[in-house]
């Protein structure tokens, strides 16, 4: 059961025009994700200082540490718990904080994307994966 | 799911409640959580000392989280401690962030968790910005920490396949996230010193001061049996972990080009391979078995009749054959070429193990004659 809050529920609201940005997004946490999983993680190389959404960097960060799944999971909600932004500046950030477990835990990319597009809502993410499925057929 | 937790939070402990902290009071805070990690670190488990930190503090939750410490509270009932303090409430009231901070690192301490994961979480609750100046000032201190470790080794089947596990790092990488520090670090407590720079070299100065000092304790606290046991969990866990490369193989070798190259096992090659592994002497055959991969292992099990892969599982631990039957799992169907090559590589390897190093120019190996005419004539196939 996922428990459900007015705060927590007004705090992530945001416009459908708003929400428009999320795809190309996901595809860029995405992409990012799947080259750390060809190249890994050169912990002392300041591999992600070029990244410039904070909360995804410092994710990237934590995960270059080998941290566990757990582990990331409890520092990364507090962070969202205690998070200034709202809408969906806070809607990136919680969507950033999955993709950064996704690549804790080595997830492919399907099931990364299965784990991040419903945050564009369940229409946008049937059809991605819709179109995926029949880009992947032909 | 990390929305579900964030969502509990939020049930459990209400919104947040967001005060206008002066930089001032914002110091204080990272200053305590400091000291909480020093005296952590100092103090380990000597109560009398987390006790005498305690009257010393003048802030009520700090003060109460070193007494829990003191009093080696249970996790479960740390939570209720604080709520019974008056210093939190349940359930939709406004909580400030500093205290449910103090809770946080309090429950974690006493689940044993590591004084700088510790750190991590505690930070978390001020926010991203000062998280993210509180990490690195953690990556400047692990660096300076100095915890030397002594060369101490576990035979097991980690010690038996770290230099090819190591061989992928980003494999071993991920497989260090999702065994969690504690099984890795009694895993690789059983390895040499020269590895375990290498292992350390695949994370940051935090995790790499985290799995030392965790090795450190696992080995004063770990029986041998029980790192060989960790490092059966931790190969396993690695074996679970599909190579990109291979992964990457898998995808570039699609539609007609695969439907072409897969082809009926050849009856011949299967016999004659079977024919060599039930010819070999057994100790020829473990040594052969020890020098090749569980990958390799898996490919020659492809090229043998039932009866050869009872002789050659029969030579090799239970672990290691758990492994190899994972991998055979995992794998597609394999080519005839692929088979060929396989069983050939195989057999040169074998044929190496009955060479002795001092081996004479002209001098003929010992290897019987219809052993020796076998491996010809494999070695002989295109």
């Amino acid at each position: 059961m996922i428990y459900w809050n007015a705060d927590l529920a007004a705090k992530i609201r945001c416009s459908s025009e708003e929400m428009k940005i999320l795809p190309s997004y996901i595809d860029y946490l995405v992409g990012s994700a799947n080259k750390i999983a060809q190249g890994g993680i050169q912990p002392t190389s300041g591999q992600f200082s070029s990244e410039k959404d904070d909360f995804f960097r410092y994710g990237l960060l934590l995960v270059g540490e080998g941290l566990s799944g757990e582990i990331l999971e409890e520092i990364l909600a507090v962070l969202l718990y205690v998070s200034k932004a709202e809408g969906i500046d806070f809607l990136k950030q919680c969507i950033a904080a999955e993709a950064i477990l996704s690549i804790a835990n080595g997830e492919d990319e399907e099931i990364m994307l299965r784990k991040l597009l419903p945050y564009c809502g369940i229409d946008v993410a049937l059809d991605t994966i819709a179109q995926r499925k029949s880009e992947h057929a032909d | 799911m990390l929305i579900e937790r964030l969502a509990k939070m939020y049930v459990q402990w209400g919104e947040p409640r967001q005060s206008s902290e002066s930089e001032k009071k914002r110091n204080q805070q990272i200053q305590a959580i400091r000291e909480f990690l020093e005296v952590i670190q100092k103090t380990s488990e000597n109560r009398k000392e987390l006790f005498a930190v305690s009257q010393q503090s003048r802030r009520k939750a700090t003060k109460l989280s070193y007494l829990l410490l003191a009093s080696d509270t249970e996790p479960e009932a740390i939570r209720d401690s604080f709520l019974r303090s008056g210093l939190i409430f349940k359930e939709q009231h406004y909580n400030k962030p500093e205290v449910l901070m103090w809770l946080a690192g309090t429950e974690a301490c006493s689940r044993g968790i590591h004084p700088y994961i510790v750190f991590l979480i505690m930070s978390a609750y001020c926010g991203l910005e000062t998280a993210n100046s509180e990490f690195l000032w953690l990556q400047e201190k692990s660096k300076l920490q100095e915890t030397k470790l002594t060369e101490y080794i576990v035979p097991g089947d980690l010690t038996d396949n770290i230099e090819e596990a190591l061989s992928e790092p980003v494999r071993f990488q991920r497989t260090i996230r999702i065994a969690g520090m504690p099984l890795a670090a009694s895993a690789f407590a059983g390895c040499s010193l020269y590895y375990i720079e290498q292992i350390l070299s695949l994370v940051g100065p935090i995790g790499s001061f985290i799995l030392t000092e965790m090795i450190a304790a696992a080995r004063k606290r770990l029986i041998s049996d029980e790192i060989c046991t960790a490092q059966q969990a931790f190969l396993d866990l690695y074996s679970r972990q599909e190579s990109e490369s291979s992964a990457m193989d898998k995808e570039l070798m699609t539609g007609m080009e695969a439907f072409e190259e897969s082809s009926q096992p050849d009856p011949d090659l299967i016999r004659t391979t079977t024919d060599i592994i039930m010819s070999a002497e057994a100790k020829a055959l473990k040594t052969t078995l020890s020098s090749m991969s569980d990958n390799e292992i898996a490919s020659l099990l492809r090229c043998l009749e039932p009866i050869a892969h009872e002789r050659l599982l029969g030579l090799i631990s239970q672990g290691r054959q758990r492994r190899i039957l994972m991998v055979i799992q995992q794998t597609d169907n394999v080519t005839s070429e692929r088979m060929l090559r396989d069983a050939q590589l195989f057999a040169q390897k074998l044929l190496s193990s009955y060479a002795p190093r001092n081996l004479r120019p002209g001098e003929t190996l010992k290897i019987p004659e219809l052993l020796r005419n076998l491996i010809s004539s494999l070695l002989g196939r295109e």
